[in-house]
């Protein structure tokens, strides 16, 4: 127990020494506040501007300056909506990728939705580049907030071709509006049957979102760092001296103890960003994901036989965290061989296992295996 | 200058005997890049053929109107070729979506039409197959909010005609309430004919495709760099002073060993270049309306790209000359790269991210990079983003000349 202190307080010693690692472990949550604090609450993942179609002469019209103003207002993490004074700056914001998109409301909306219910007229202008596929879904958001109108217009032209008396408009508008409502009617979970609460969010930074993925990939290369280390002490000679206990202990404490501190630095990291789910989860599920990573890193030390060839691996091993498993996007969507290929990697069952606990067990089982096949590998290759 | 000549073939000696080691590990890191993005690219081609999104639709047996409303749903000009719906029992959508056999599963509560004419508007659930919110969860959001106004407000058209008939005491309440709902039910479906779209053409306008392999080039670079921590740390202290000695100065052996670090990459790159020429002779060039549209232009675009070669080159060295460990230095490496690659648009498109960070990015090296890459494979390399890419190049060798020699005469 002595032994194994001494040995702790050593290494931790020489990680001290290594000023650039430490940096690069604080950098982690430093990083993730400056990101954050970066997003304000007129940025968001499409920008859309809005503008009057009007001329000199013409006066726009209440309706058509409500829903001016209430679209303006409607700004979240997704999607900002803000105000142009004319469509020439309307076009040059859309051109210089200020905007993602651009609608020109009518100035006479209330002429203009009647028209359209009658004869099929568009009645709003978008203005955008042609091959765009995202801001069509902005379509769906820019009608839904017109379809308020519409529906009441629906109404009002219902009543006066089925019954004989011709409706009181104001009236009939205002119990039209009284029975109006802005309710959600979709709730939204993970793949575990838990809310997802981060939806019910404003303002979430899109930035924050693959961080999860990010940070392992950060402790894997961590894990795999500290391997290095142990290849460098073998070639230095450092490892001659020591009994085959002393060897092992030296071993392990190059990969736990970094991958420790990047742990901490990642958990840090999560919380800030405001992806956090509760502790009782992301504690156990980091202390999994960085045992099976430890073990990934000692598997491929075993196998590999040379440092260059282990240096020469780490990115592609980086890469593959990032690519295979769904950290930017799921390309498992597109392509489900790299979902099962994905299932290779550490990194998938960690994003899993933050909501689904069951795959904790999986993330034990790949380290165990790991570290088995590794210490086959040695007895094998020492053979 | 003889001194000069035997510092350089001795870095050039070092250098080369890691080559074998570095070309696998490259060829690996290519052949996964290339493999993936020509996969995405041979399924995004046909756009009929493109992948679904797979849709799970969990609802009681009988519930009423459900058939018909995934009908009318995978009508809808967005969802017709995007979007797949299926009707599943529970338990066997739950197990579909966790063998990813199924990306999103709605669940329908008992009674649902029926709550919506009640007014009591249960609530739909929708579960998704990951384990974390994605972009996609966002954008779903946002069209539920949409969908959810569509059915509040021909709720609220249905309501004020009960109203109006009530107090006028009109007859065929049910009969015209059936109609005034598929009235709206119609309407919601082209609505998308209320939208007059104008095109524009926006300039400097590259397809995601040429991006995301821009952005790969660019990052196989940087990232290369995490194999070179052997080649790149700092050497015995001693044996740079002995060469100092020699009239050998500091920066001048930094910009000895950039030469050879640079060279040595040039010739992995060439290596590299010669396997995907072979490749793309066999499988067909992957970019029509671009440089890359023959394979001859593949050397071409190749050696346009040697300007952001080396600048890596002098980026990586100045990490490693700095952390004088390639422990700490690999580490550093990656994050460094990760963020640049994030600030500067090279894994969400530049639009999306906030305005600050869009005006930070035309200051760093990774966006002019890339913006280099795109205008090299459309055939007219940018003079801009060249001098910034040079500049930036400089810059880091320059700061690496500068530490070695602080730290030597602080050392000494």
């Amino acid at each position: 127990m002595k032994e194994s202190m001494i040995w702790l307080f050593l290494w931790c010693k020489r990680l001290m020494k290594k000023p650039l690692l430490l940096f690069t472990i604080l950098l982690m949550p430093l990083a993730t506040l400056f990101l954050q604090q970066c997003g304000t609450r007129q940025d968001a993942m499409l920008r859309v501007a809005l503008c009057l179609e009007t001329t000199p002469q013409e006066t726009p019209s209440p309706a058509s300056e409500d829903l001016l103003k209430q679209m303006a207002s409607l700004s979240d993490t997704s999607i900002s909506f803000y105000v142009c004074k004319n469509k020439k700056q309307l076009i040059e914001d859309v051109k210089s990728r200020k905007a993602n998109c651009g609608y020109l409301i009518p100035a006479n909306l209330e002429e203009k939705i009647p028209a359209y219910i009658q004869n099929g007229t568009p009645f709003l202008t978008v203005i955008r580049e042609k091959k765009d596929a995202t801001t069509r879904i902005v379509d769906e958001i820019v009608l839904s907030k017109n379809y308020g109108a519409i529906a009441y217009h629906i109404l009002e032209d219902f009543l006066e071709k089925n019954t004989d008396s011709s409706p009181d408009s104001q009236k009939l508008k205002s119990t039209f509006q009284s029975h109006a409502s802005n309710e959600l009617l979709f709730q939204f979970q993970y793949l575990n049957g838990e809310e997802q609460a981060i939806l019910q969010k404003k303002n979430i930074g899109i930035l924050m979102l693959p961080l999860r993925g990010i940070v392992a990939a950060i402790l894997l290369l961590t894990c795999m760092a500290g391997e290095l280390l142990c290849f460098q002490d073998r070639a230095e000679g450092k490892y001659d001296q020591m009994s085959r206990k002393q060897k092992r202990m030296a071993a392990l404490y190059s990969l736990v103890i970094p991958g420790l501190a990047a742990g901490i630095a990642a958990l840090a990291s999560i919380k800030i960003a405001g992806i956090s789910g509760s502790i009782y989860r992301e504690v156990p599920a980091m202390a999994c994901y960085l045992f099976a990573c430890l073990g990934l890193a000692s598997l491929l030390g075993k196998l590999l036989p040379s440092q260059g060839i282990y240096m020469a691996s780490m990115p592609l091993m980086l890469l593959l965290s990032l690519l295979l498993t769904p950290v930017f996007i799921d390309l498992g969507i597109l392509l489900p061989a790299i979902r099962k290929m994905g299932d290779l990697l550490p990194g998938t069952w960690y994003l899993k296992s933050v909501q689904a606990p069951k795959n904790l067990l999986y993330l034990l089982a790949y380290g165990g295996i790991c570290l088995l096949l590794g210490h086959l590998a040695e007895k094998i290759l020492r053979n | 200058m003889k001194t000069i000549f035997v510092y350089f073939q001795l870095e050039m000696k070092r250098m080369l005997r890691s080559l074998p080691g570095i070309i696998l590990g490259s060829l690996l890191l290519i052949l996964l890049l290339a493999g993936t993005f020509w996969l995405c690219h041979k399924s995004t081609q046909n756009p009929a053929q493109k992948k679904h999104i797979s849709v799970g639709i969990v609802a009681r047996e009988g519930e009423p109107f459900i058939d018909w409303m995934i009908d009318a749903v995978s009508q809808i000009k967005s969802t017709k070729y995007t979007c797949h719906f299926r009707r599943l029992a529970e338990k066997e959508a739950q197990r579909q979506i966790e063998q990813g056999k199924i990306n999103v599963i709605f669940l329908i509560p008992k009674d649902y039409v029926a709550s919506i004419i009640r007014g009591e508007n249960k609530h739909v659930t929708i579960r998704f197959s990951q384990g974390q919110t994605t972009i996609v969860s966002f954008l779903l959001r946002e069209l539920c909010t949409a969908a959810s106004s569509f059915i509040l407000n021909s709720e609220a058209g249905i309501y004020t005609m009960q109203d109006y008939y009530r107090e006028h005491r009109l007859p065929h309440a049910s009969r015209d309430e059936l109609n005034l709902n598929i009235a709206y039910i119609k309407e919601i479906a082209k609505l998308e004919e209320g939208v007059k779209l104008e095109e524009i053409k926006i300039p400097d306008s590259y397809s995601q495709t040429s991006r995301f392999l821009a952005s790969g080039i660019v990052l196989f670079f940087f990232l290369w760099g995490i194999a070179y921590g052997n080649l790149l740390t700092s050497q015995n202290h001693a044996f740079q002073q002995k060469l100092r000695i020699s009239s050998l100065g500091y920066p001048l052996q930094v910009i000895l060993r950039n030469l050879a670090f640079f060279l040595i990459n040039t010739l992995s790159f060439a290596i590299l270049l010669a396997i995907a020429h072979i490749l793309c002779h066999v499988q067909g060039m992957p970019l029509p309306g671009t440089i890359l549209s023959q394979p001859e232009r593949l050397w071409v675009f190749g050696a346009s790209l040697l300007p952001i070669l080396w600048m890596a080159a002098s980026f990586i060295q100045w990490v490693y000359e700095t952390a004088e460990d390639r422990f700490g230095g690999a580490i550093f490496l990656f994050l460094a790269t990760l963020l640049l690659a994030l600030l500067s648009g090279c894994f969400y498109p530049l639009d999306y991210l906030p305005l600050s960070i869009q005006n930070l990015a035309k200051a760093l090296p990774l966006y002019h990079s890339v913006e280099y890459a795109l205008s090299c494979l459309d055939r007219s390399p940018s003079p801009i983003h060249l001098v910034w890419i040079m500049g930036y190049g400089s810059g880091f060798l320059g700061i690496a000349m500068l530490w070695r020699n602080v730290r030597m005469r602080y050392r000494t």
